[in-house]
């Protein structure tokens, strides 16, 4: 028996039902590398798998300035991490090989949820995860910072740069964001 | 090719619109976003001190 049968609909986040009736299994098209499934719990829908939530498909060059610069906005829908979800990111940068720093950052709205900062190399990575306490609004991130963001309402995910130089160069060359 | 204006919001440049995803290459050089798509001709790359 095929996975995907007419039993289960398509549908956008947007127009998804309002009532995620119990054991009832829907495809959202667009979450996920190609869509995602998700099932009702009476209440909310639940992912039934991890997703692939965004994956960064050119690069993002920054130079010519030492203010700090957003490279990437993602943006995440209500609801996507659930409430023992964790959003999981792994990241890849080229840098000017030089003693200036360079620092990356996470941030959602007025939190930076990740930082780091890079000198004398030319490549680094920058990986972080937000878990969900249980809660929509409690959060811990990897280096155990506690947060009170609201992840039941769409929010912003935006990784920005900041050089010490502005000779210098910082790329985003790659960036893969995982719902857990 | 494109360009979008930034702003400073919070002593942070942002762009004054959304980037777009599909960009090949997105530059940031100090005053504006640079976008180059698919089809424009790319910049060179920086070489870097250990590539000479």
């Amino acid at each position: 028996m095929p996975l995907y049968s007419k039993q289960i609909q398509d549908y956008t986040w947007a127009n998804k039902p309002s009532v995620a009736q119990l054991g009832q299994i829907i495809c959202v098209t667009d979450i996920g590398e190609n869509g995602s499934l998700w099932r009702g719990d009476g209440t909310d829908w639940k992912r039934m798998s991890h997703i692939t939530y965004y994956s960064l498909s050119g690069t993002v060059s920054l130079t010519g300035t030492t203010t700090e610069t957003t490279l990437l906005t993602i943006p995440i829908k209500g609801g996507l991490m659930g409430l023992g979800g964790r959003l999981n990111a792994a990241s890849f940068f080229s840098l000017t090989n030089n003693a200036n720093v360079k620092t990356l950052r996470a941030k959602i709205g007025a939190n930076t949820i990740a930082s780091a900062t890079s000198i004398n190399q030319n490549v680094t990575g920058f990986h972080f995860w937000l878990l969900n306490l249980n809660s929509n609004t409690s959060q811990r991130n990897n280096n155990a910072t506690s947060f009170a963001i609201d992840t039941s309402v769409d929010f912003d995910l935006v990784i920005t740069g900041q050089l010490a130089n502005a000779a210098d160069t910082l790329i985003l060359s790659a960036l893969t964001l995982e719902a857990l | 090719m494109q360009t979008i204006l930034a702003v400073l919001v919070d002593d942070v440049f942002k762009p004054t619109i959304s980037l777009p995803d599909d960009a090949k290459l997105i530059v940031f050089n100090g005053t504006e976003y640079v976008i180059y798509e698919e089809g424009d001709e790319l910049p060179p790359e920086p070489v870097y001190d250990e590539q000479l």
